[in-house]
């Protein structure tokens, strides 16, 4: 990122009207600018300060005490929290989150791809194609679920009335131990579907018809010339959606919630469910435990960051 | 010329549509039931095999959940507004000062805060609620 662009802009100027004045050779400040320039971050300093900082730094604090039964701090039990976590209910916890979030990234990217790469033939109805497929991405997850919920209903549901129809038993999706895991994140897969949809095709429309057809002159057809003229033009939006659905697999809390409680027998349960459910269900008030696995949320989120920029984003092709 | 060029051949254009129609069926059945399961009596709903187009189609479903006393939606509707309207205002307002002061004012430490504003997007919510609950609940609002 570079640094903002630099104008001389000065509030007292009267050519403001007219665009940024030249900027003076001489790097003094004029105290007027600076107070001004104070004045404006203080609203937005004031109000990460106090919902992000300030917060912040509380986790740290309360991830040190002890906790009563109404949620009162006790005086400190140092690192004690942080040690109820290495054990392995907590690393089997790290893995579901680990599972669940590779169960969602994987298929909610390519599944998008799949569907975005066919659209830039040029077909009649792809454009309604394109805008119905991208339609759950106005579902909040929420709604999502509830939705899902109906359809794999064991009493209702069409899906196992058609797998009924081809012989196959149609396992409990929600409750058996196994499909639960696969059923949130498939609704997951779907809701991200549609925003990455739009994503992967906006990249796909990007593509220089030059550069197709240079490599069509060169030989390239079918699925030499995706694999290896389209696909790393569109690396950056891919790159774009690996991350973000990252992020939204990770903080993913409304499905699980309403589609399994966590269950059956905590197997759904991740990281965040575990934060909401030590700080705010059943009136648990265990608010250090859920602050100190709030910092390992907040650990894994930035190492996974890092490690996407720093090993898939070297493959990434920007032009 | 380039309409010319990717214009695919009878059986890669079928199998484009072959593959939408399963994806559509898929991807799209939920939408449907959203659009559709309002207005269908639970009878017709919760049919086994599902009958979307089938019943007498009602608007029953709707003013029942308006009217049930449960979750009175009104209020909740107004306060999505409002927490949304309130959201976004403050957003815009203390996005755009801080914007302006560091892309065209001479601050002090411009690039630092720079980045400090930016590194706060990789701090999940998740990691801040329990601080930012008991904050707002010692205010008692």
């Amino acid at each position: 990122v570079t640094a903002p662009a630099l104008h001389g802009a000065g509030p007292g100027a009267t050519s403001v009207v007219g665009g940024p004045t030249p900027r003076p050779s001489s790097g003094g400040r004029r105290p007027r600018e600076t107070l001004l320039a104070l004045l404006f971050l203080l609203p937005g300093l004031a109000g990460l300060g106090t919902f992000v900082v300030f917060p912040l730094l509380q986790a740290v604090y309360l991830s040190t005490r002890g906790n009563d039964i109404l949620g009162n701090s006790t005086p400190s039990v140092r690192l004690q929290h942080f040690a109820e976590l290495f054990t392995p209910g907590f690393g089997a916890l790290l893995w579901r989150t680990c599972v669940f979030t590779v169960l969602v990234v994987v298929p909610g990217v390519l599944l998008p791809l799949a569907l975005a790469a066919p659209m830039t033939q040029r077909l009649p109805g792809m454009r309604i194609f394109r805008t119905t497929f991208a339609l759950p991405f106005a579902y909040s997850a929420s709604a999502a679920s509830v939705v899902w919920l109906i359809i794999l209903n064991p009493g209702v549901s069409p899906v196992n009335w058609l797998l009924g129809l081809i012989g196959v038993t149609a396992p409990n999706w929600t409750t058996d131990p196994t499909w639960a895991m696969i059923t949130v994140a498939g609704v997951t897969v779907w809701t991200v579907s549609g925003f990455n949809l739009l994503v992967i095709s906006a990249g796909l429309a990007g593509v220089d018809e030059e550069v197709l057809e240079a490599a069509r002159i060169d030989g390239a057809t079918g699925l030499r010339q995706f694999f290896s003229v389209v696909l790393p033009m569109v690396s950056p939006s891919l790159f774009f959606a690996v991350v973000t659905t990252t992020l939204s697999a990770l903080q993913a809390l409304g499905q699980v919630q309403i589609i399994t409680d966590g269950g059956p027998n905590g197997q759904t349960r991740t990281l965040v469910y575990s934060i909401f459910d030590n700080a705010f269900h059943n009136n648990n008030s265990n608010f250090r435990l859920a602050s100190a696995q709030g910092l390992v949320l907040l650990v894994v989120g930035v190492l996974l960051a890092a490690i996407q920029f720093g090993v898939l984003e070297r493959r990434v092709h920007y032009r | 010329v380039s309409n010319r060029l990717n214009r695919p051949g009878a059986l890669p254009s079928a199998l484009t549509y072959l593959w939408f129609g399963i994806a559509a069926v898929v991807l799209l059945f939920p939408v449907l039931l959203t659009v559709v399961g309002g207005f269908l009596p639970s009878s017709s709903l919760l049919h086994q095999p599902p009958q979307p187009f089938g019943g007498d189609w009602t608007a029953e479903s709707y003013v029942e959940a308006w009217n049930q006393p449960v979750v009175p939606l009104a209020p909740a509707f107004a306060n999505s507004l409002l927490v949304g309207i309130a959201i976004m205002l403050g957003h815009l307002v203390t996005s755009c000062l801080a914007a302006y002061a560091l892309a065209f004012l001479r601050t002090p430490l411009r690039k630092p805060l720079f980045w400090l504003f930016l590194a706060t997007i990789t701090v999940p919510y998740e990691s801040i609620v329990v601080p930012n609950t008991l904050f707002i609940r010692a205010r008692s609002w």
